[in-house]
């Protein structure tokens, strides 16, 4: 012991010194944090400030003109479907025949239905609608497919094997005719909608991650927590989870637009939210219905659809460029 | 890759049994029979039926009877329409939705991937901007939006092509253009992507380097590897464009299979809802084959174990 230490001290001197200083310990504390502040402030002429992975992506994402546009208008919409029934004085289903059909006026911000019902209200209670759906029913299909992923990826061996194969003949499934038959069994409404649109969805995003996974699984951070016995948990949620949160954040996005348009879809269809609830669906199968003399009620949800899907792939391509600049050459 | 191939072909059998067995038990689980009438049928007469039909039996009897029946060609009769065969409707409804699909399928490729050319090879410039605009603008309308706009100002206010039905070339131009502006949107994206990858690869600065025309440099080496990653995304497409037509169908009254879908699931016709399903489901699985078949001759790179 006293050979092996006499050893260290003669290769570096700066050890020499430790043993004694066991015995002060506030002395060394202090000397500690001053030694940790003369670094930070030496660092500070290398690097100017502090920089985060996030801090990063946040930093190149507000850059991006579209997506920063496309996200003001995404927080102006939710505004409007939260605050919008409250500006009017109608209800969304309120029946007033003697002002049907009306373009946009002074009464009627956004004009009226067949019914005479206000559409400004009404449009606000659909857009709540969809965007909780289409929000909603991502959320399940990434949290589905996360888990399902990670735990394929990660235990690997036969479980991987099954529950990959489970997968590909899951792939074999028809989205919109399983969808329109699930609303057939369980009848409409906010929660078959959720469970129809993710019943087939979460497939590709746990692919992804279990792909994400696999590829981590090789990387020498993880090879080292498990030699220096870290366990199985602590692998998969302090090192390979946190580093698909970017594919995660990204498929989101994408994941969104593809149910609002699957939500309209199916209500469109009549399956889904039906009257007199709205949602944009029920609202383009109104317009729809009314398309050869009241060209309006088609157009209205026709923007709101369109804008808002354009918006959200903005946001998604975006955060994609932002989180992997490498793409943004590419794309 | 001969062992390769069987053994994926080999794959769709139980791929397709399982489809089958969802769908199956799926149909079992909807609310009422399809004797279920608003005038309720003598009991006596739907335990005929039932009993006619097989209905009585336990699910699996009826699931290895459908399958036995079904690998025959025999997909069942039809619950409401009397007398028609579901596989005669499928006969007379797959190849309408079939040249609906291949006509959007035709329109992507023809106009979208030369769309995502131009775009890619003359990046960042005004003509770039415009193509990634059109594309993102038509890659975010949907069918059921973009369908009655096609309708309002095609049909209604300018009268130049028919809103409804199928058959005459002038019937298909608006239905076709509504299921493949998505496509089209989404090629064009793919292909510029996929070419602005190739042009930075070495072996294209080697063929400029070496002083062939730029031309054939694009044509020879940047489109073809290009074109691999296009490939791969329009084969599950073509699936679901033949399938995935249900809206199109559905606004432009064209008796295709998404129309007879829709209308059977209303009808709760059990055995035409089923046989589409399997139909749909087998086209899916047969597209998804031939892409990853496909796959391995256009990228010799890729090795199968």
């Amino acid at each position: 012991m006293a050979d092996d230490r006499g050893l260290y001290t003669g290769d570096n001197p700066k050890h020499t010194s430790y043993p004694e200083d066991a015995g002060h310990l506030p002395e060394q504390s202090k000397l500690a944090t001053g030694a940790a502040h003369g670094g930070a402030e030496a660092g500070e002429l290398l690097y100017p400030e502090q920089r985060t992975l996030w801090g990063d992506v946040f930093r190149r994402y507000v850059r991006n003109q579209a997506a920063m546009g496309a996200s003001a208008f995404l927080f102006l919409l939710l505004a409007y479907a939260i605050i919008g029934p409250y500006l009017r004085p109608y209800g969304f289903a309120d029946i007033d025949y003697s002002v049907a059909h009306q373009l946009p006026n002074a009464d009627h911000w956004m004009g009226t239905d067949m019914f005479g019902r206000d559409l400004f209200v009404r449009m606000a209670m659909a857009s709540r609608v969809s965007l909780l759906v289409a929000v909603a029913a991502s959320g399940i299909i990434l949290a589905v497919g996360v888990i399902y992923g990670s735990v394929a990826g990660f235990f690997g061996g036969i479980l991987d094997d099954g529950m990959m194969r489970f997968v590909d003949i899951l792939y074999g499934l028809p989205y919109l005719p399983f969808a329109i038959i699930l609303l057939v069994i369980l009848g409409g409404g906010i929660g078959p909608m959720l469970l129809a649109l993710a019943v087939v969805s979460w497939l590709t995003p746990s692919r992804l991650v279990r792909g994400q996974i696999l590829t981590l699984k090789q990387n020498e951070y993880v090879e080292a927590g498990r030699a220096l016995g870290a366990s199985r948990g602590r692998i998969m949620f302090r090192h390979l989870l946190p580093n698909t949160l970017g594919i995660i954040v990204i498929a989101l996005f994408l994941e969104i637009p593809a149910n609002i348009i699957g939500e309209a879809t199916l209500s469109f269809l009549g399956l889904g939210i039906s009257a007199p609830n709205a949602s944009w669906g029920t609202m383009a199968l109104e317009g729809y219905q009314g398309l050869r003399s009241h060209p309006w009620l088609i157009f209205l949800p026709a923007i709101f659809i369109a804008v808002t899907v354009l918006a959200f792939n903005f946001v998604g391509d975006g955060f994609r460029d932002a989180i992997d600049p490498r793409t943004r050459e590419t794309r | 890759m001969a062992k390769y191939i069987i053994r994926r072909i080999l794959w769709t059998i139980p791929v397709l049994l399982t489809v089958i067995l969802f769908s199956f038990l799926l149909m079992k689980a909807i609310p009422g029979g399809p004797f279920t009438r608003e005038v309720s049928l003598p009991q006596q007469i739907v335990d005929n039926l039932n009993e006619k039909y097989g209905l009585d039996d336990p699910w699996y009897i009826q699931y290895a009877r459908y399958i036995y029946h079904a690998v025959q060609g025999d997909l069942g009769v039809s619950m409401t329409q009397r007398g028609r065969t579901v596989t005669s409707i499928v006969g007379n409804a797959f190849p309408v939705s079939m040249q609906l699909g291949l006509g959007s399928f035709t329109l992507a490729l023809i106009i979208g991937v030369p769309l995502g050319v131009i775009a890619a090879l003359r990046h960042n410039s005004w003509a770039d901007y415009l193509a990634i605009f059109v594309a993102s603008i038509g890659w975010a309308i949907p069918v059921i939006i973009i369908a009655p706009l096609l309708i309002y100002f095609f049909s209604v206010r300018w009268r130049w092509f028919p809103a409804f039905g199928w058959g005459d070339t002038e019937r298909m131009v608006l239905p076709i253009i509504a299921l493949g502006t998505g496509f089209t949107a989404y090629f064009a994206r793919l292909t510029r992507s996929a070419m602005l990858e190739t042009l930075q690869q070495d072996y294209v600065r080697t063929a400029k380097a070496k002083g062939l025309p730029w031309g054939k440099v694009v044509w020879r080496h940047v489109l073809r590897n290009s074109l691999i990653p296009v490939v791969t995304q329009a084969g599950p497409l073509l699936g679901f464009l033949v399938t995935g037509s249900f809206l199109t169908e559905y606004i432009f009254s064209i008796p295709g299979m998404g129309r007879y879908f829709v209308d059977s699931v209303t009808n709760r016709d059990y055995s035409i809802v089923l046989g589409l399903a399997v139909i749909l489901s087998a086209v899916i699985v047969f597209a998804n084959l031939v892409v990853d078949i496909l796959y391995g001759f256009l990228d010799p790179r890729i090795r199968y174990d």
